[in-house]
């Protein structure tokens, strides 16, 4: 009997173990490091300080951009879910061969890379970028719009970057809705906007939530499309952290800011998580 | 003219016919079963006159109304879906009260009806579990209650008690044709259980691939079955192939194998299939047909036999009146009056 009981972990020790190698590994060592001190004199000093948290607590500076990487994510994750949802509602509705092919034009992006999807927006959002050129074109506008280096920029290109894990979160939500359940809706007398608000998106919350979480936690980690639209004004915690790697060589303020980053994700995170379950657990489990 | 008149309704899915042309009128006040096996066209039907389907061709018409125009949540029918369709993140009385809601029916009054509701099936005390709290059976019963609850001028019931148990199912018969009759609405019961169809409705209509092939009073689709399909879906049949020896004054005689033997009807063809129900056929000590038992099946109020004769495989219904049972290997005799038998079409 002792020996069944064991059989589970044994079965997934190897993965435990690449899983720890690859994840837990490089987090111990982030977190050693961020306790180290730095001078430019001494290079980095083993040792156990916490000046580096200190400083990122207390500095006005790293207040702005925790705000703003925050704030930024925040406004992602609700733009992702107002395209989104509709989006992956629209997709459930259709016939299942366009359905297919629509899936297709939704996921595809995630199979490009990041970096080269921003540098697409930033092609598009340049000052004789397409975008202005064609509003200039149609007389909409008579000079061009900055959308580089400022916020809109950046929200727009990470709410295309990111809508897919939306879409995606919502429409496995929609799957398992049976529609007969619309159906009686309507049969109730209900028109079809009150099927859908009364029906239908109670039912997908979990998963427009779900969503959104995945969307505001990759958002608020982002760095590839806030450092090429945004540019150096627009700093957010993840190209801070990079910047005290690779520029400063700070790595222990680096390694401080990527903790701090990591545990207030956790923290919205859970807590998120926790509030959504108080919430739906009486209709949902 | 009928309240609910169905012409020519078709639907195809692809490169399936699911409904192949069905015509149906049902009268003010009617109950009419629409009997079939799985996957002959009984929810597509129910769901074209719902609206939730549209269908390729044909028409719905409601009390001489043509209802192609009509939107699902105009049309006031109450509808209990195959798989219930709760609300799920609505309790019991949400779920009973939000076709009222819908109907701007005051708070005060939508909490009368919808404790009416729920003692109408038997469901007092549920009002606020919501529905993976609850049994299928009890799904079902809410289910019922909700379609019920809104008043509605037709009701369309998919297969609704298909999961009770035995025991409630029969009550639940008798209790949802009572409360048909009370408030004398129009009902389409879908079921695939043909002793429910007989129970419940004033007429059954047997459909058979996408058409409705024999719609009668219960006791004439039974008795006088229309083809083999319906003989054979209604209840047991025995199906004889015959040859007409000789025919005449709505009598003809028939010869199977080396029996021959009278039967009431009339044919054209020289060679018939009649069908005589196995509780229409007895055991006799002389005269009749000669058969050997094969199998004996206790069912509690009746045993079934299944025999060997010259007519190919018979089944015999014989009341359990407590005498012992006939053995396997029995020679015996059979004979059914002349009445009992059918002749076929087709
Ligand atoms: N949405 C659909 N898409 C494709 N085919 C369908 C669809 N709905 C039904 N069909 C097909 O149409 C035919 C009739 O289906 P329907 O659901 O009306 O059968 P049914 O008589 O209600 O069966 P059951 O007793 O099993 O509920 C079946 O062959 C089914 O496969
Ligand atoms: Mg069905």
């Amino acid at each position: 009997m002792a020996e069944r009981k064991t059989t589970p972990y044994l079965l997934s020790a190897p993965a435990l173990l690449v899983y720890s190698a690859f994840l837990a590994a490089p987090l111990i060592a982030v977190t050693i490091l961020s306790f180290n001190t730095f001078t430019m004199a001494t290079g980095i000093q083993p040792g156990f300080s916490l000046a580096n948290y200190a400083e990122v607590l207390t500095d006005d500076y790293f207040h702005r951009i925790f705000l703003r990487t925050f704030g930024l994510a925040l406004l992602v994750a609700a733009i992702a879910a107002l395209i989104g949802t509709p989006e992956a509602y629209i997709l459930h509705r259709m016939a299942p061969a366009w359905r297919s092919a629509f899936l297709l034009v939704i996921l595809g992006p995630l199979l490009v890379s990041v970096l080269v999807r921003t540098l697409g927006w930033a092609v598009l959002l340049g000052r004789n970028g397409l975008i202005n050129s064609a509003l200039i074109g149609i007389g909409a506008i008579e000079r061009p719009i900055e959308f580089m280096y400022t916020m809109t920029g950046v929200v727009v290109a990470l709410v295309h970057v990111l809508v897919p894990f939306h879409v995606l979160a919502v429409w496995a939500s929609l799957r398992r809705l049976d529609p007969a359940v619309e159906a009686a809706g309507l049969s109730l007398g209900a028109s079809q906007a009150t099927v859908l608000r009364r029906i239908v998106v109670p039912q997908i919350m979990p998963g427009i939530l779900s969503g959104s979480l995945i969307v505001f936690t990759l958002a608020a980690s982002a760095f590839a499309t806030p450092s090429i639209i945004g540019g150096r004004r627009l700093k957010v915690v993840a190209m801070t952290a990079y910047d005290e790697f690779l520029n400063s060589q700070n790595w222990p303020m680096g390694a401080a800011i990527a903790a701090v980053l990591l545990a207030a994700t956790l923290v919205i995170v859970l807590g998120y998580n926790r509030w959504v379950e108080r919430r739906y657990a009486q209709a949902f489990q | 003219m009928a309240f609910l008149d169905l012409r020519g309704l078709t639907k195809r899915f692809g490169g399936t016919i699911a409904v192949d042309g069905l015509d149906l009128s049902v009268d003010r006040g009617e109950f009419v079963a629409l009997l079939g096996p799985s996957g002959c066209g009984k929810t597509t039907s129910l769901h074209m006159v719902a609206g939730f389907v549209e269908p390729d061709a044909g028409t719905v018409r409601i009390d001489g109304r043509d209802m192609a125009p009509v939107p699902p949540n105009r049309r006031n029918i109450g509808v209990v879906f195959q798989s219930y369709a709760l609300f799920p993140h609505m309790t019991v009385a949400e779920n009973i009260g939000f076709g009222m809601e819908m109907r701007r029916v005051p708070a005060a009054e939508r909490a009368v009806r919808i404790g009416e509701a729920l003692s109408l099936v038997r469901l007092d005390g549920y009002a606020g579990r919501y529905p993976r709290q609850l049994s299928g059976g009890q799904q079902q019963r809410v289910a019922l209650a909700r379609a019920l609850v809104i008043r509605p001028d037709l009701l369309l019931l998919d297969e609704p008690l298909s999961n009770l148990d035995a025991k409630l199912r029969e009550e639940m018969r008798v209790e949802i044709r009572l409360i048909q009759r009370q408030v004398n609405i129009t009902t389409i019961l879908v079921t695939h259980d043909q002793a429910e169809a007989l129970v419940m409705s004033d007429r059954v209509a047997v459909m058979d691939r996408g058409r409705i092939v024999q719609i009668d009073r219960p006791v004439q689709a039974y008795d006088c079955p229309a083809n083999a399909f319906v003989s054979n879906f209604l209840g047991r049949a025995n199906l004889i192939r015959a040859a007409v020896v000789n025919r005449g004054q709505g009598r003809l005689c028939l010869r199977a194998g080396t029996s021959e033997f009278e039967i009431d009807g009339s044919t054209e063809a020289d060679e018939v299939t009649v069908s005589i129900r196995p509780e229409r056929i007895g055991f006799v000590e002389t005269g009749g047909i000669a058969a050997r038992v094969k199998v004996s099946l206790f069912m509690g109020d009746q045993w079934l036999y299944r025999l060997d004769s010259d007519l190919g495989g018979l089944t015999v219904c014989a009341p359990n009146a407590g005498g012992a049972r006939i053995a396997d290997g029995a020679p015996v005799r059979l004979a059914w009056p002349a009445d009992a038998a059918r002749v076929l079409n087709g």
